[in-house]
């Protein structure tokens, strides 16, 4: 059973706000999901479910502080100081799943929070306005990348009235910036001992530098395996895997699911068990994907076999940290990010990707509302165009299911399959 | 030298013998840039790589971009393949105010100059730059005062009066013609005024506020007593920083200092409390927000605002604009009912 079909059963019909706050729903879910471990394809994924109802369940009963971070913020700090880190992006993936992203949105609307926005954090306002969010203890935000994000996460604080912690991120990547970055992130850190009454215990960060060390090793043996050929994960399974990227580096959960990812696809890789019976075409994905029931992955792989290989979002784009050094090292790995700075790092960093993963083609989801993924594009067609790369612009939503056209969408991938098989 | 983001230390630019001279943008539509960039980020961002690419602007030595936001990030991207030529300068910009960040911007102003400076000139001369200080300095007080003077005067000179000459003193085309501003600014503050029938005090408020905008405001009834714009009374900073010894640091304390912009996300509180001055000082009656489409910022910032004038009891209104000089339709009536309700017949 799928994951939002069981959780709508256990929460009732009408989602009700309450049930995100009662133990029961978290024990039963948990029960349920237990007991289903034989159907997962892999089981690093139900290991990953486990671990995020988990977390979910500290967040929602408030076994702890829960600072709300974007995406983007260095986790590490968050485990490091044993706080309950929230991502309301993330949730507004699980808002979408259970079918309550349209009166969120709605929500959302009705505070004036502009339709041009991402709706991620359309979403994450709605849900959090209409109770569904565990309230946070104060608010962390980096600035990097995304425009939305510390706009909105200021918001959500000053409306909650919990202080608001902004990472401001520069884009040259010399030791002016480094010193900054790191100042304020030993800055925040100590900002949210002192605010949330916190013991700080070097131990317990030291670990979540280990932590994130570990977990960036296990994702390179995944990611070092998702290059040969032929792929033996299909991309829509290999997506889920991005959560811990985006909010769990820095937690000893991650190393295990990285760690058991990179276990399955060596035993499958040895055993050549394949992503689809026949490979014909590898495809490298930008940006995200859509959340909500599509058909484009049912399409791309299983259809026509053209196997979704790597996602950018997967990339490990910084060196390891050093634990002598947290501040500093993790200032360079805010600041090592390759939508950072101009867009030739980018495009370097995908083009790198292409022949890494022995790519065909490219399809990048122009998320609406993310301007930070697709204002640049123009850059990446001109030098993919030079490599003689196909590459598909598929304009859609991420979270926001009225936006999307199946039938447009079908011709566009078909159109796009066409040149490419 | 051209520029764009208010961010951008123009002194820097004056003591190595350039003009500075802002990109305000243009009106009407921007399908050739629309395919540089995407159709759903800053027009005004849009407006000036049209500009560039349809040759409209002066002949420029480079532009500095500041990457003060994701639409200007991208800009910078950009320009340098299809702008207009001469050097593309990057400068990024904190979004904090606080001794780091000052520190930080400050060595980023120094790197500025020492990009800027002609060839074989490597360092900028401190004295010079401490020239251009008090010569910006002058100008903005002499601004300021006339700007301020709105706050007591019945009848004081219309928005549109001075939002023109605020972008005529941006966009001058020499040396010579930017120190005459002086005397301008002198005379627009004495010219006599005409007696006119009660308007309503207005905040107008905003990233960047189109022109069209004020005109229109104020050919519908209303005055424009408060820019709270990059191009209005942002733009002038506020009075002299603490003193410093060097004139980077001052400068980055001077503007990061400065009112706040929307993009200063770490600064609300301090822009709720410059909105709050304004209303007080200049006996604002109502609010116009214009709301930059696709502009993240302007969008929290609008939340923001709400807020603040639902808690002083001030009457609001959106308008989300384009920046293409043709909103005026969509505008009109909404303008005309919010002007009723403050008393305008
Ligand atoms: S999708 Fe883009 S705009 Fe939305 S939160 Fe992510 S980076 Fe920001
Ligand atoms: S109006 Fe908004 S998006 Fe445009 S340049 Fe200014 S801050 Fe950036």
């Amino acid at each position: 059973m799928d994951i939002y079909q069981l959780l709508r059963s256990h929460l009732g019909n009408a989602l009700r706000q309450r049930a995100f706050k009662s133990p029961w729903t978290y024990r039963l879910l948990r029960q349920a999901v237990a007991a289903q471990k034989k159907h997962y394809t892999w089981q690093a994924a139900h290991r990953l479910l486990l671990n995020t109802i988990d977390q979910a369940a500290a967040a929602f009963l408030q076994k702890g502080p829960v600072v709300w971070h974007n995406v983007f913020f260095p986790t590490e700090i968050l485990y490091g100081l044993g706080v309950i880190p929230f991502a309301p992006e993330a949730a507004a993936v699980v808002a979408t799943g259970l079918g309550i992203a349209r009166g969120a949105l709605r929500r959302a609307e009705g505070d004036w929070v502009s339709g041009e926005a991402c709706s991620f954090h359309r979403l994450a306002h709605g849900c959090d306005r209409e109770g569904y969010f565990p309230p946070p203890g104060a608010v962390v935000c980096s600035s990097h990348l995304c425009d939305t994000a510390p706009q909105s996460l200021e918001t959500t604080a000053a409306y909650h009235g919990v202080p608001f912690y902004l990472l401001d991120v520069p884009h040259r990547q010399d030791a002016e910036a480094l010193n900054y970055v790191a100042r304020q992130l030993k800055g925040i850190t100590f900002s949210l001992v002192e605010s949330l009454r916190l013991v700080w215990d070097e131990d317990r960060f030291q670990e979540a530098i280990v932590n994130s060390n570990a977990a960036r090793e296990r994702l390179l043996a995944v990611n070092r395996l998702r290059q040969q050929r032929p792929a033996c994960i299909r991309g829509e399974e290999a997506h889920g895997f991005i959560y811990p990227m985006l909010a769990g580096f820095g937690a000893a959960t991650s190393v295990e699911v990285y760690g058991q990812l990179a276990d399955e696809l060596d035993r499958r890789n040895r055993e050549q068990r394949r992503a689809v019976p026949e490979e014909k075409a590898r495809l490298l994905w930008l940006h995200l994907r859509p959340y909500y029931p599509n058909a484009i992955f049912q399409l791309l792989e299983r259809e026509a076999g053209a196997v979704v290989v790597f996602e950018e979002m997967s990339h490990v784009y910084w060196e390891p940290l050093d634990p002598e050094k947290p501040f500093y090292s993790l200032a360079r790995k805010v600041l090592s990010h390759h939508g950072l700075a101009p867009m030739a790092r980018r495009v370097e960093a995908i083009l790198a990707m292409v022949d890494a993963y022995q790519a065909d083609g490219i399809i990048h989801f122009a998320h609406w509302g993310c301007r930070q993924s697709t204002a640049g594009l123009r850059l990446l067609q001109d030098a993919l165009r030079e490599r003689g790369i196909p590459f598909l612009n598929l304009e859609g939503d991420c979270v926001d299911q009225s936006k999307y056209a199946p039938g447009a969408t079908r011709t566009r991938l078909e159109g796009f399959l066409e040149m490419l098989l | 030298m051209g520029w764009l983001c208010h961010y951008t230390p123009v002194e820097i630019f004056t003591a190595l013998g350039y003009t500075p001279y802002r990109l305000l943008g243009r009106e009407g539509n921007n399908p050739r840039a629309a395919t540089y960039l995407v159709g759903n980020l800053c027009p005004y961002v849009q407006s000036c790589l049209e500009a560039a690419i349809k040759q409209e602007l002066p002949l420029l030595a480079g532009v500095v971009i500041a990457r003060s936001c994701n639409a200007m990030i991208h800009l910078a991207n950009v320009w340098p393949h299809y702008g207009a030529g001469g050097k593309t300068v990057v400068l990024d910009v904190p979004r904090r105010f606080d001794e780091d960040a000052v520190f930080y911007f400050s060595q980023n102003l120094r790197r500025l100059a020492a990009e800027l400076a002609p060839p074989g000139e490597r360092q900028l001369n401190e004295e010079r730059l401490w020239a251009a200080i008090t010569w910006w300095e002058e100008q903005r007080a002499a601004w300021r005062e006339l700007l301020a003077c709105r706050a007591a005067w019945e009848d004081p000179p219309g928005g549109k009066e001075i939002m023109d000459g605020l972008a005529r003193w941006q966009t001058p085309l020499n040396p010579q013609e930017a120190d005459k501003w002086e005397t301008v600014i002198t005379r627009l503050t004495r010219q006599p005024r005409v007696k006119t029938a009660r308007r309503p005090r207005l905040l107008l408020a905003g990233s960047i506020l189109p022109r069209e905008l004020i005109t229109m405001v104020e050919e519908c009834g209303g005055l424009s007593v408060f820019e709270d714009s990059c191009n209005g009374m942002r733009l002038l900073l506020a009075p002299a920083a603490r003193a410093e010894g060097d004139p980077y640091l001052y400068l980055a304390r001077l503007y990061l200092g400065g009112p706040p912009c929307p993009r200063m996300v770490g600064d609300r509180e301090k822009r709720r409390q410059y909105w709050a001055a304004a209303v007080d000082r200049f006996r604002i009656q109502g609010i116009i927000y214009h709301a930059m489409k696709f502009c993240d910022a302007a969008m929290y910032d609008y939340i923001a605002l709400k807020v603040f004038s639902e808690k002083k009891g001030l009457p609001l209104l959106r308008l989300d604009g384009d920046f293409s000089g043709g909103n005026r339709g969509q505008w009109q009536t909404r303008l005309e009912a919010f002007l009723e309700m403050l008393g305008v017949e």
